[in-house]
């Protein structure tokens, strides 16, 4: 009797834990309705576009060929009036055959004294990551501005060992994501830390000269960003696809203020400058996603971006969807900004989307 | 041996159809993410406008007050013309002095006599009694409803919605074959596929396609009014037919969309079809209080079609419930939207995009 009560509360535990499981990967979605602000153009076409960032006047930096080989990433400038987009030059390039291999999170960090930008891109040369900073050069001539990167340094720590996303709180400063611990040629014991939703990753801070874990337990945080008044940080949690928020304190401590369920995979975040709202580019289906990430059965990868408007206090007020495709014609978006009123759209590795704005 | 096979497969089909009737009610679902045209406000706050329809020089023809006992409600007109969107209660002359007048009104369906260019309103009422519907010419300025006559048919049992494709001449879904109110709310768990469409022409009713769906609800047709436009709730399908000669209508395609699409309103310029849906299952059918309190979110698709078959499908509004539970329709006029539910608000949103 004993017997057959432990078997069916066995069975029935084992059962809820199945459907959790189904659920998680999102198994029975078959169907996504388009969503736009406005009329979309695609601007680049092949190549995809991780990572975007609003440098403002008009200009967005992107990091691209993260679905590439080795050294063949390469750093993008869209000018949104023009919207069109060309390649930045990298000026005093280290001599590594690896460098700029599997470009991921950049951030674009203004250094308020001498006015001018330093673009930090994370990495994925073979064994370790690099984080390569380089100063924006505005270059006048006579037919108008150039662009270009002049390389400066590379930052490394025995810690960066698959970091996604970063975000800059002072010169050669920052907090960044470790989304897991095995590397991707580990395949095998990333498919199990990934399916059996191991909580591995965490935020370490980089204070100038080395890494310390300030965030333990999460499960794949992704993109971090901050809120223009540096108080906040926010994570997105792609694994648990909620957003988290954190106080900062003066040592540049972590400690949790709230969590926002999103019900969608979010990867990066970026943070409007003037009104704090976070745009955040997201993966609707989980198992699509993940046969990306695992290179199993091709599925197309939809598309979403959400925005998060945020109260006074860095809390979420309201989370509103303002982009969704089925993947025919964005796939796998993963990042998205606001810049000057038009929203720019960027993917693992195929387009990059410019959408108005009414 | 054979046995355990037996019983194994029986297993697995009650597996499968636990999983999918779990999907069906969207079980494992309970968050809505907000989608806006542009700002919304509210037009009506309690009563509920369970079907709209636009007559031009903004105004919007709506039933209200749908309850499952056949009390009274009544006919409203909205005007979106202003910033504000102004609710008329609506002046009957002629009407009929039965008291279950106007009891429990449902879908509703305009026709405009190209000759004369007289309006004409049918209204699908629920009394005890029986199935009615209500015809009332239309004037617009002042906007007032003149009572015509009352079309019954013994086919008629517990229907759903109509569309008017001339004088008196309308398909019909019916949704149930018995009346009772607690058999209708318990027929939206049961699967049973009760429903079908019905031509009237004028005298009678008779069947106009061979095939029977679950929950057949909004039903429409196209601008030249060669397709006729059907939206199977229970299935989450779209249904589109060819008109025949004879009025008898021929499956023409079907699409899942994996939502509860309630009544379907067609833009007469573009084609466009308007769907008020129910997008979590479970919290609209949940008629007997199971699951305690909860609000029923909404949505709004825009779904473009051609003879070929649905060529987008857009979501233009979404909501979890606080500003607008349960929508079943939506109608877009003069730039706004108008989204309205069966028992609670209707709200009017400006439409800042729309793609071509």
């Amino acid at each position: 009797m004993l017997g057959k009560v432990v078997t069916m509360v066995s069975a029935a535990v084992l059962a809820k834990f199945i459907l959790n499981y189904m659920d998680w990967l999102d198994v029975g979605d078959t169907f996504m309705f388009r969503v736009q602000p406005g009329d979309c153009r695609t601007v680049i076409h092949d190549g995809g576009a991780e990572d975007v960032t609003d440098l403002g006047e008009g200009l967005v930096i992107m990091s691209t060929g993260l679905g590439l080989g080795k050294g063949q990433g390469k750093m993008k400038l869209l000018d949104v009036n023009t919207e069109r987009v060309t390649e930045l030059e990298i000026m005093d390039a280290p001599g590594r055959d690896d460098f700029m291999t599997l470009p991921h999170g950049i951030y674009a960090w203004k250094d308020q004294e001498s006015g001018s930008w330093l673009i930090y891109v994370l990495t994925h040369p073979a064994d370790k990551d690099m984080i390569e900073v380089f100063e924006f050069i505005r270059t006048k001539r006579a037919r108008g501005t150039m662009y270009s990167l002049k390389y400066l340094r590379t930052i490394t720590d025995p810690n960066f060992k698959n970091m996604n996303d970063l975000v800059v709180v002072g010169r050669d400063q920052f907090y960044i994501t470790k989304f897991w611990t095995y590397r991707p040629v580990q395949y095998y014991q990333l498919v199990v830390e990934v399916m059996t939703m191991r909580h591995w990753g965490g935020v370490m801070f980089y204070d100038g000269r080395r890494a310390r874990s300030v965030v333990e337990g999460l499960f794949q945080p992704n993109g971090i960003n901050m809120s223009p008044d540096g108080k906040m940080v926010y994570v997105a949690e792609f694994g648990n696809k909620r957003l988290l928020g954190y106080h900062r304190s003066i040592n540049n401590n972590l400690s949790p203020a709230w969590e926002e369920y999103a019900d969608t995979l979010v990867d990066n975040i970026e943070v409007d400058a003037d009104t704090g709202t976070l745009w955040i580019g997201c993966h609707p289906v989980n198992y699509r996603i993940i046969d990306d990430m695992f290179g199993l059965f091709g599925y197309a990868l939809p598309s979403q971006v959400i925005r998060a408007e945020m109260t006074s206090d860095g809390r979420v007020a309201e989370i509103q969807e303002v982009f969704a495709d089925d993947g025919s014609r964005l796939y796998g978006s993963t990042a998205a900004t606001n810049a000057s009123g038009k929203l720019v759209i960027g993917t693992v590795s195929r387009q990059a989307m410019i959408c108005d704005m009414q | 041996m054979l046995q355990s096979l037996f019983y194994l497969g029986i297993l697995g089909a009650a597996l499968q159809y636990f999983l999918y009737y779990r999907d069906w009610a969207s079980f494992n679902r309970d968050f809505v993410l907000k989608v806006r045209p542009g700002k919304c406000h509210l037009a009506r706050e309690h009563g509920g406008t369970e079907d709209v329809d636009y007559v031009g020089d903004s105004i919007i023809l709506a039933s209200a007050g749908f309850n499952w006992e056949g009390d009274v409600g009544q006919l409203l007109a909205f005007n979106i013309s202003g910033e504000k969107t102004q609710e008329i209660t609506l002046n009957i002359s002629n009407s009929p002095r039965r008291a279950d007048f106007l009891g429990a009104p449902h879908g509703i369906t305009t026709w405009t006599d190209p000759d004369t260019g007289e309006v004409f309103l049918y209204v699908l009422t629920h009394p005890k009694a029986e199935d009615r519907i209500e015809v009332f010419e239309v004037q617009k300025s002042p906007v007032s409803l003149r009572y015509i006559r009352t079309i019954t048919d013994p086919n008629f049992s517990f229907m759903n919605d109509l569309i008017a494709v001339g004088r008196d001449q309308f398909y019909i879904t019916r949704y149930n074959w018995y009346r009772s109110g607690d058999w209708v709310k318990l027929a939206h768990w049961l699967h049973i596929k009760e429903g079908t469409i019905f031509y009237y022409d004028g005298h009678r009713a008779r069947q106009a396609v061979s095939e029977t769906y679950f929950l057949s609800n909004g039903i429409s047709v196209s601008p030249d009014k060669r397709t006729v436009y059907m939206a199977e709730w229970g299935k989450k399908t779209l249904h589109a037919y060819r008109r025949e000669s004879n009025n008898k209508l021929k499956p023409l395609w079907k699409e899942y969309l994996d939502t509860g699409i309630d009544n379907i309103n067609v833009d007469q310029e573009t084609g466009d079809l308007w769907i008020g849906s129910h997008p979590v299952t479970w919290r609209i059918v949940d008629f007997f209080g199971i699951f305690g309190k909860h609000t029923a979110p909404s949505q709004v698709l825009r779904v473009k079609v051609s003879d070929g078959g649905v060529d987008a499908v857009e979501e233009i509004y979404s909501d979890n419930g606080e500003e607008i539970a349960g929508s079943t329709a939506a109608v877009y006029a003069e730039g706004k939207l108008m989204v309205a539910s069966v028992f609670e608000q209707a709200i009017t949103c400006d439409v800042e995009y729309l793609s071509k």
